[in-house]
Parts: C-alpha cells; sequence; structure tokens
C-alpha cells in the first residue's frame, strides 16, 4: 500500500498553501478573460470532488465510480430546493451536501464491508443508474431536456454573485475551506487511523481501529464533497442537465486523481487542473497552428482524447503511481 | 396475470439471463484468480459483438468459424492485456489491479468507438425464420441460439476445468494461488490464461446478444453492471453460482419489468445489488465460508 502513497508529514508547509492562494487571488486580475475565468471556476468546482475522491482512494484503498452521481444530487437538490421551495442558495448548498452524503452513507453500508472492490463497482452501478432515475423521473427532474427553470445566483444579503469573477472567488474560498479542512483531517486522529487501516486491517483491528467504519466515514465524506461542488455547479451554471452528471464524469474524475497523485490533496489539485485543460490546450493548439487537416480533425474527436487518459492512467499507475506531485516530491528529495 | 404472460416473461428472464451468466463468469474467473474485479468486462463483452460482425459481414466468414475465430481473438486480446496491465502491478495492491483495469476499459471503450463508431451496428440473427408459439409464448429463433451457446460454453468449461492438465491448473489457482504455487504450477501462466478464457467467455456473450441488443455504443457499462449483479446474487466466488445467478437475477429483472414498470427496469439492477449485499453477500449458491 506504501507505494500508493506520499509521505505523512506531521507539519502543514504554510509556504505552497500561501502560494497558491497568491495565485488563485491575482489569476483573475491578471487575466480578465471571461473564458479563462470560467476555466478557473470549473477547477476549483471539480477539484472538490477529487480531493474527496482522493482522500478515498489515497487513504482508505477504495475507488468510487459514483461521484458524478453524487455531484448531480447536491446539483438537483439545490436546484429543487431553491427553485421549487424559495431555499436561499445557502441553506440549500448545506441541504445538497446533506442529501448526497445521505445517499452516499446507504451505498457505502452496504459494500465498504468487502474486499475486492465491492464499493467500486456498487458505485458505477448506481452511476449508470443515476443517470437513467435523472431521464426518466420527469416531474421532479426535467428529464432529458435537463432542469427546466432557471437555477438563481447565489447573493449575500444585497451583495449579488452575479458575474464570472465574483463567482470565481466564492468557488475558490470553498476550494480551500475543503482543502484545509482535508489536510488537517489527515493529520488528526482519524487521519491516522486511516493511514493504520491501510497499511494493515487487521493490526488496525487489534489496536482498536473498526476499518470498516472508517472507510464508511471516509467514503460518506466524499460523497459530501461531491454535493458540495454539485450545488455549486448548478448555481453557476444556472442550468442542469443529464449531460453533466453520466457515468463518464466520474471516470475523468478518478483519472484526475490517479494522474494528480494518490493520497494527496494538492495532487487532486493539480491533476484536476491538469485534465481540464489539456484539451482546452489542444484545442487552442488546433486552432491556432497550420497543422493538417487530418490531424486537426483527429484533435477534435473526443474518443482520442479519452483514448489518451485511458493510457496515461495506465503509464502512471505502473510506473508513476504517485503522480504528478510524488513525481515533483522524488525530484526535491533527490536534490536535497 | 394469464399463464402465457408469464411463460413469456420467463423466457425473456431465461434468454437475458444466460447472457448475463457468461459475463458473470468472466467476472468470476479473474476475480478468483486476481482477488480484483476485472473492469474491463463490460468493454470485452462488445468487443466480442463488434469482431464478430467484422467476421461476418467483412471476411464473410461462416457462422461456426466466427464462433471460433471470435473466441480465440477475444482471448488473445485478453493476453495481451494481462500482460501489459495487469502483471506489471498483480503484485502491488488490489486497487493498483482494479485501476488498471479501469484504464484497459477506457482505452478499450475508446478504441471501439474509433474503429467501430460509436453508433449500435445491426447484426442480422443467426438464422432467419418466424418466432416459434410454444404454450402461447412467442419465442425468437435468436433465443435458442443465446441460451444454447451459454448452455455449451458453460458445459465446455466445465469440462474443460474438470478433465484436463491446464483446467486443474487454473482450478488449482483460482482456489488458492499461494498453494497452487507451491505445488510448482506457474500461477503467473495461469492468471494470464484465466484472462484469456475470461476475455473469450465475455467475447461470446457480446457475440450471441449483438442481433438482439446490437453492439457497440453504450452497452459495455450496462453489460458489466448486469453481469456483475447477477454474480453476487449466485455467489462470485462460486462459479456454478454466478452461472444460477445470472439465469434467476436475468428472470427476475423481468417479471419485475412485466409487473411493475418497465422505464425502471435497468435500475432494478441496483436495488437487488444493495439487497444481497446487505442480507447475503456470499450469494444464494455459494458453497464455500464466507472469504
Amino acid at each position: 500500500m506504501n507505494r500508493l502513497q506520499g509521505k505523512t508529514k506531521n507539519k502543514l508547509n504554510i509556504y505552497p498553501v500561501i502560494g497558491l492562494l497568491f495565485f488563485i487571488s491575482l489569476f483573475p486580475i491578471l487575466d480578465s478573460n471571461r473564458y479563462h475565468i470560467n476555466m478557473g471556476i470549473m477547477v476549483g468546482i471539480f477539484s472538490i470532488v477529487a480531493i474527496g475522491l482522493n482522500l478515498l482512494l489515497g487513504n482508505t484503498g477504495q475507488i468510487s465510480l459514483g461521484q458524478a452521481a453524487f455531484y448531480g444530487i447536491g446539483a438537483y437538490t439545490s436546484a429543487i430546493l431553491t427553485v421549487k421551495a424559495g431555499f436561499s442558495f445557502w441553506m440549500a448548498l448545506p441541504c445538497a451536501a446533506i442529501f448526497a452524503g445521505t445517499i452516499g452513507y446507504i451505498i457505502g453500508f452496504a459494500s465498504v464491508r468487502f474486499k475486492g472492490s465491492y464499493l467500486a463497482m456498487t458505485t458505477l452501478s448506481f452511476g449508470v443508474i443515476f443517470s437513467i432515475i435523472l431521464l426518466e423521473w420527469t416531474p421532479v427532474t426535467g428529464g432529458a431536456g435537463g432542469y427546466p427553470e432557471m437555477i438563481p445566483r447565489p447573493s449575500i444579503g444585497a451583495f449579488k454573485i452575479d458575474n464570472e469573477l465574483k463567482y470565481y472567488y466564492l468557488v475558490w474560498v470553498f476550494l480551500v475551506a475543503v482543502f484545509l479542512f482535508t489536510k488537517n483531517l489527515v493529520k488528526s486522529r482519524i487521519g491516522r487511523a486511516l493511514y493504520a487501516v491501510n497499511e494493515d486491517e487487521t493490526v488496525a483491528g487489534i489496536i482498536g481501529v473498526h476499518p470498516t467504519r472508517y472507510k464508511l466515514k471516509v467514503f460518506t465524506l466524499s460523497a459530501v464533497y461531491a454535493g458540495i461542488a454539485g450545488s455549486l455547479y448548478a448555481h453557476y451554471a444556472t442550468y442542469i442537465s443529464e449531460e453533466s452528471f453520466k457515468f463518464f464524469f466520474s471516470v475523468t474524475l478518478l483519472c484526475m486523481v490517479v494522474i494528480g497523485g494518490l493520497g494527496n490533496v494538492w495532487g487532486s489539485i493539480v491533476g484536476t487542473a491538469v485534465l481540464y485543460l489539456l484539451p482546452e490546450i489542444i484545442r487552442y493548439v488546433a486552432k491556432l497552428s497550420a497543422l493538417p487537416q487530418v490531424i486537426q480533425n483527429i484533435l477534435k474527436e473526443y474518443s482520442y482524447l479519452l483514448l489518451a487518459y485511458g493510457f496515461f492512467v495506465a503509464i502512471f499507475i505502473i510506473f508513476l503511481p504517485r503522480g504528478i506531485v510524488g513525481l515533483f516530491h522524488d525530484w526535491g528529495k533527490d536534490r536535497a | 396475470m394469464p399463464l402465457q404472460d408469464i411463460l413469456q416473461l420467463l423466457v425473456g428472464g431465461i434468454t437475458n439471463g444466460s447472457i448475463y451468466s457468461l459475463v458473470a463468469l468472466g467476472f468470476h474467473l479473474i476475480f478468483r484468480s486476481t482477488g480484483a474485479i476485472n473492469f474491463a468486462t463490460g468493454e470485452q463483452v462488445v468487443l466480442g459483438g463488434v469482431l464478430a460482425i467484422t467476421l461476418t459481414t467483412v471476411l464473410k466468414l461462416p457462422l461456426a468459424v466466427t464462433f471460433v475465430a471470435t473466441f480465440f481473438l477475444a482471448g488473445m486480446i485478453g493476453l495481451v492485456y494481462e500482460r501489459l496491465s495487469i502483471r506489471p502491478v498483480i503484485h502491488f495492491s488490489e486497487l493498483s489491479i482494479v485501476i488498471s483495469s479501469i484504464a484497459v476499459s477506457i482505452i478499450l471503450q475508446n478504441s471501439i468507438a474509433l474503429v467501430w463508431g460509436k453508433e449500435h451496428i445491426a447484426f442480422p440473427p443467426f438464422t432467419k425464420g418466424n418466432p416459434v408459439k410454444a404454450l402461447g409464448a412467442v419465442i425468437e429463433l435468436q433465443s435458442f441460439w443465446i441460451v444454447g451457446i451459454a448452455f455449451a460454453t458453460v458445459i465446455l468449461l466445465k469440462l474443460f476445468l474438470d478433465f484436463t492438465l491446464l483446467g486443474k491448473f487454473v482450478r488449482a489457482t483460482v482456489n488458492n494461488r499461494t498453494a497452487a504455487k507451491l505445488m510448482g504450477i506457474n500461477t503467473t501462466r495461469v492468471v494470464a490464461f484465466t484472462f484469456a478464457l475470461s476475455g473469450g467467455i465475455c467475447a461470446m456473450a457480446g457475440m450471441v446478444v449483438a442481433p438482439v441488443t446490437f453492439a457497440g455504443g453504450a452497452l459495455g457499462t450496462m453489460m458489466a453492471v448486469k453481469g456483475f449483479v447477477a454474480a453476487v446474487v449466485g455467489g462470485l466466488s462460486s462459479s456454478s453460482g454466478v452461472v444460477l445467478g445470472g439465469i434467476l437475477f436475468g428472470i427476475l429483472e423481468f417479471f419485475i419489468a412485466g409487473f411493475i414498470s418497465s422505464g425502471y427496469r435497468d435500475a432494478l439492477a441496483l436495488f437487488v445489488l444493495l439487497i444481497f449485499l446487505i442480507v447475503k453477500p456470499t450469494g444464494l449458491f455459494s458453497s464455500d465460508q464466507k472469504k
């Protein structure tokens, strides 16, 4: 198991956090292109889901292929509560998170006990079936056409978060909160218990750490994170449909986490940014350069991109199991 | 509900169930030999369908030859899959194996989409003719093919595992990899062989189901889900269990769809899975103790 983990450090290294905060807050000022700010928002939202998934993968060795569904539960719950029940965003978001967490708890309760990645397969079923429910349950979800009414943007008192720039800061405030919470959790008693479970379940059991209970907690937390992210997405996009919550998104998230670095909170953000920006960069290059038409067409085809993700994941899990972040880690250590 | 409707549902259930049985067998073999769930199973089913279509329509091979050729081609792809992505990580952890198999499933799915297109491809039924009527139930001819091929596959597999040396190696490895290794069996090779076998069996499922559901598209994920649920219903660690589980789940699915609602037929799989995992995680027909 060690192979998939970064070293657990006792002290939170404060400089990278400050660096990140600095970059986050300056980025929209340096680059006020709305399209780029939109990308910043989406990377922020996806990172929240990825952090939860990474906590699960890196610290309990369990896989979830249903994060897209929890993300969707968050989005739809938030949408329905604000539109139908007149909740404010600040009330709807916690409800969405709790609801996603509850469903996660039920699914985890059934499947987290077993060895052999039962959780992965159960969440996969859940992810696929969630899509069906979204499409079939038209009176509540709006069916294939998406949620029929416009989801309101949040506001704080009279201050309306109505443009991309403001929403960007809102999302990143949430992300930093989730980031710090997770970092602290990993360092806390719970984090050490998880470490013990991951190292050797039997020994953990003997010293009084109940492996299943901890796995279930972490899985539920990952569902809660996805619910928060879903709510943030719904109020940003103001329109949601089944397209955004397909099973394929769960797979992409898994790729993001593996490529970024398992068991490393930074890895979640790095992986998300890399995989989210990669298609954008490819598209940009394709548009800019005078590549032959054949290659341009290939670059536009989505399947090639996914194919590349598949190969990346395979290469990373075989040769670089600690992801991009692990690479930097080792590089730093060799130099020191 | 009149008897003929019940019979009709039973026929449909058994037909679909035999396909689930084959997929569940694919899961079972790899679960027992590596301890992990093979996430590329669904795509291997789809692969069988598209390979068979290419062999019959492009190369104009006769049906019998297509069967054998698809089985062996898919088996070879299974071997390559094991060699390139499972063997390098098999000693690290189960998590690595699972992630690796997910990577392969992404690769297979998109390769299939690129080579054969994203749309479903139609595959003519193996034999043309009017459906057979028996006791008021209408049975499509393809149903006979599906059930027949599934039965033949299961019986041949059983014979192979029981009466050939290689089959006995597989059984020994599947029962206890360490003990098998101590007895001088080259378990690395046997694990590779189970991947070939499982790939071949899944391809058979994909081939017989192609005329009914078409091939390609998003079929794979659903097949993997249903096959896995079938395996859990029967007991993932027992080979006869998964086969019976497949049939049983197929029948259950048709009856629920017939009595309650067909729109949510696919959603049923999740509920069956959750109930079984909570109440009877070893499955209905598993003979051995809880793992």
